[in-house]
């Protein structure tokens, strides 16, 4: 049956060919037939062009720095850990923007920071990875965390805010595209099967449709798809294209994600018993104890120490929770974590934003940490 | 599923590659397939409703062209009408109709029901005057009504003008879809560069131009004149980019598969009166409602002007209300129509007493009606993205009755309205390039190298999150 059905479209296959050839006299069919021959071969010499720069662009990543190519390039960003001479002790710190902390060099970051004082106090050969995605959210750590897992460090630390395990920020309609899962491109990882079977089936039930898989694929199979972004990446940091950022408060950044029409977030949320919009605060009953445990099942097998600690916030923005902290902490701890709560640590004038350090507020995060890892 | 995602690419690329290689039947259940699929990818419930509607004017048209009583005909076309604008009233009008009575009575309107908050299957507007347009023409006797129920439910559905038109005629899009479509490179190519074209103007400018200019409409007490006076031009020029994208890209991946879907921008931006300028945008609406509502209403026979106000205003009334279950759309709608009212009354009194005058077709004329009705459509824009009436005095306000001169010097003010001046150039020098024949005379490599270079600027350009089609929501 396969083989009469094979034989049907080879016959039709040949008419269809015959016919164009017969309609190859027409002049207008002759020159398109030629415009998409040419655009093709274009295309081809763009991607291969490409491909000779991308080998010597992704060349700029440097694993001990942060990921210049901010939310994009993370394939490239963690493989390339791979490339360091194992140290004495290699930490990955997996955070926010917090950690990423774009409004300063990279050397002024805690992460950085870390690294300098413990090479000084303790003459060891210390290397500090800065895994921080601005804007970063639970799935994308799920799999920076099963990447980390390969390079088996000796200290992960996972710095987050325990809201940020809100279902309300991943789930508004990722079908739609208004809040995406993943704001990274760090599910192009799971292409590598060592990444893919550390992390939970049920999270990739969740979070990875059947098209993410093509997503996936696409990224690996060709450069550009997969560094697509990456000029809009870069612009987003350039201050003078952030309008209705004056207070810093909000970031609705000219090169981001668009600001959604008020239509459609009504669409959303009546279509959505579960949607809520981004701009709401976050309620703290929505935390998700679910993504907490996709993330902790990720670590499990982990060997070396691993930390959860609670982000510092601004005192303005501060919520305290003991129950939702005390469950965070049981469940942690039952996955060999070492839960610290740094929510408060770092005074009010050390953040230039509610949620970012100015260069004093990374220091003091950079002592905290040295003090912490001494103990 | 939106046109600018990688579902929609993986659906078109499997039907187009099956396409080709079915037999003239096969082919139309696919692409019923397909628009089904394409359709219910954002709720399967929304199938029904356009299944519904495709069943009542199948059987009505199907019992106007067998009944010989006019009566039954008559009857036959008011269920049709009634049916298809009773779905689109509950489920467009319903909120609208019971807030705005509850405004009205005040203490007395307590007792009315809750809004119940319904969701708008995407595109109601649209298939429901497509599939209406069917019956009335059977009616009129311009379609004969057809027996293949495929057919009909395939020209309500064709999945590339479904959920934002262009609102197709059946006597122009059913005999497309009857006969069997030979492939053809002119069709491919033609495909290829509507859908990259829709593509750069939807997701690399008009996108950005929204992420930058939509933040003043939902706060316009915060920004200065000249945030407002961006986001007003930006807005302006993001509603066509956007919808011309969609119909572009529709036109395109109609072309892919050989049918030819009607053009429904003209470019508008180079009208010099609002009259010119509805005659090219949304031409396939423009032409329903001067085909279904204003001729029947007396149209351009009337020579009385009250009477003629009156008819103009009430159908552009209704196009504002078409668009948008909003005092605003409804205000801009009417606000339209006072326009175009006048410019009839001027063209009546002046322009074509003094046809023959030298200044009336000169350049600085020509150049100064182009500004004014320029401005005046920016003006009325601020209705058609404001949130409520309450934010549109606000933005009026603070634009036009108590201006001032900050905000001008703010770089992406400036880079923004660069980005417009070189969009309005470049409009006028594309519909001259049009005009002689456009891209089509391109030597096959250049046309090829363009093609390839119009990619990769969609690649890397492109915004991570398109928004989706501003008419989705009409």
């Amino acid at each position: 049956m396969l083989l009469a059905t094979c034989k049907t479209y080879a016959k039709k296959l040949l008419m269809l060919l015959a016919s164009l050839r017969k309609k190859h006299t027409a002049k207008a069919e002759l020159h398109s037939a030629r415009s998409i021959i040419w655009g093709i071969f274009f295309f081809l010499m763009l991607t291969v062009i490409f491909g000779v720069f991308t080998g010597k662009w992704e060349d700029q990543h440097n694993p001990e720095k942060r990921n210049i190519f901010f939310r994009r390039g993370w394939v490239k960003h963690v493989l390339s850990a791979d490339k360091i001479k194992r140290p004495d002790k290699l930490i990955v710190i997996i955070s926010n923007s917090q950690g990423y902390g774009r409004e300063l060099s990279d050397r002024e970051t805690y992460p950085a920071l870390l690294e300098k004082y413990l090479i000084l106090r303790q003459k060891e050969n210390v290397r500090v990875l800065n895994w921080s995605i601005p804007g970063g959210q639970v799935p994308d750590f799920t799999i920076l965390a099963a990447a980390a897992k390969r390079l088996a460090p000796d200290i992960l630390i996972f710095v987050d805010s325990p809201a940020d395990f809100s279902n309300n920020r991943m789930e508004l309609d990722p079908k739609k595209g208004l809040r995406k899962n993943f704001i990274s491109d760090c599910h192009f990882l799971l292409w590598f099967s060592n990444i893919r079977k550390s992390i939970p089936s049920a999270f990739l039930a969740h979070f990875i449709r059947p098209i993410d898989y093509l997503d996936i694929f696409f990224a690996h199979i060709f450069a550009p798809w997969r560094y697509r972004d990456i000029f809009t990446s870069r612009l987003m940091q350039i201050e003078e294209l952030r309008p209705f950022d004056k207070s810093g408060k909000s970031e609705k950044w000219f090169f981001q994600t668009a600001v959604p029409r008020q239509w459609y977030v009504d669409h959303l949320r009546a279509a959505s018993t579960k949607a809520q919009t981004t701009t709401r605060p976050i309620n703290i009953s929505s935390i998700s104890l679910e993504l907490l445990s996709y993330f902790l099942d990720t670590t499990q097998d982990m060997k070396g120490e691993k930390y959860f600690v609670f982000m510092p916030l601004h005192s303005s923005i501060q919520k305290k929770n003991s129950l939702l902290l005390n469950e965070f902490t049981i469940r942690s701890a039952a996955k060999g974590f070492k839960v610290v709560d740094l929510s408060n640590k770092v005074p009010d004038n050390q953040y230039l934003t509610l949620t970012h350090f100015n260069a004093a507020g990374h220091a003091t995060m950079a002592h905290l940490f040295v003090d912490l890892l001494a103990k | 599923m939106t046109f600018a995602s990688l579902e929609f690419a993986t659906l078109l690329f499997f039907s187009f590659s099956l396409y080709y290689f079915l037999p003239q039947r096969s082919r139309m259940y696919l692409l019923l397939t397909v628009s089904y699929i394409f359709y219910c990818y954002w709720d399967p419930i929304y199938g029904l409703l356009i299944f519904a509607s495709t069943v009542l004017d199948y059987g009505m048209a199907l019992v106007i062209s067998i009944s010989t009583s006019k009566r039954y005909q008559q009857l036959s076309l008011l269920i049709s009408v009634i049916g298809n604008l009773g779905i689109l009233s509950y489920f467009k009008y319903t909120d609208f109709a019971l807030e705005s009575l509850k405004t009205l009575l005040g203490p007395m309107g307590q007792h009315l029901p809750h809004p119940l908050n319904l969701i708008l299957p995407v595109g109601i507007s649209f298939y429901t005057f497509q599939t209406m347009s069917y019956t009335i023409d059977v009616y009129r006797g311009v379609k004969k009504a057809e027996k293949d129920f495929i057919l009909v439910a395939l020209y309500v559905s064709f999945f590339p003008q479904l959920v934002a038109g262009p609102i197709e005629r059946a006597k122009d899009l059913m005999p497309q879809l009857r006969i069997k479509q030979h492939f053809s490179f002119t069709d491919l190519e033609t495909g290829i560069r509507l859908i990259c074209w829709g593509l750069l103007k939807k997701i690399v400018v008009g996108d950005r131009l929204t992420c930058a200019a939509y933040g003043a409409y939902l706060d316009p007490q915060a920004q200065n004149t000249g945030t407002l006076a961006f986001a007003a031009v930006a807005m302006f020029v993001v509603v066509y980019l956007d919808f011309s994208a969609y119909s572009e890209i529709a036109r395109g991946t109609a072309s892919l598969f050989g049918i030819r879907l009607s053009r429904n921008f003209n470019f508008p931006h180079t009208a010099t009166n609002i009259a010119e300028y509805w005659r090219r945008w949304h031409i396939t609406l423009s032409r329903w409602v001067l085909d279904y509502l204003f001729k029947p209403l007396g149209g351009f026979r009337i020579r009385n002007p009250l009477q003629y106000s009156r008819v103009i205003l009430l159908t552009m009334g209704l196009v504002g209300l078409w668009h948008g279950a909003q005092w605003t759309f409804v205000l801009w709608g009417l606000l339209n129509g006072v326009c175009l009212f006048s410019y009839h009354i001027f063209s009546l009194h002046i322009l074509r007493k003094h046809r023959k005058a030298v200044f009336l077709t000169s350049n600085p004329w020509l150049f100064f009606s182009w500004v004014f009705s320029m401005l005046i459509r920016i003006l009325l824009s601020i209705l058609f993205f404001s949130p409520n009436l309450h934010y549109a005095i606000i933005f009026y306000d603070r634009l036009c009755i108590h201006p001032t001169i900050a905000g001008f010097n703010e770089n992406y003010v400036l880079i923004g309205f660069a980005v417009i001046a070189f969009f309005w150039v470049f409009h006028f020098l594309h519909e001259r390039i049009a005009r002689n024949g456009g891209i089509t005379t391109w030597p096959p490599i250049i046309r090829g190298g363009f093609y390839a270079c119009l990619s990769y600027v969609i690649l890397f350009a492109a915004m991570e999150t398109a928004e989706p089609f501003i008419y989705f929501q009409f």
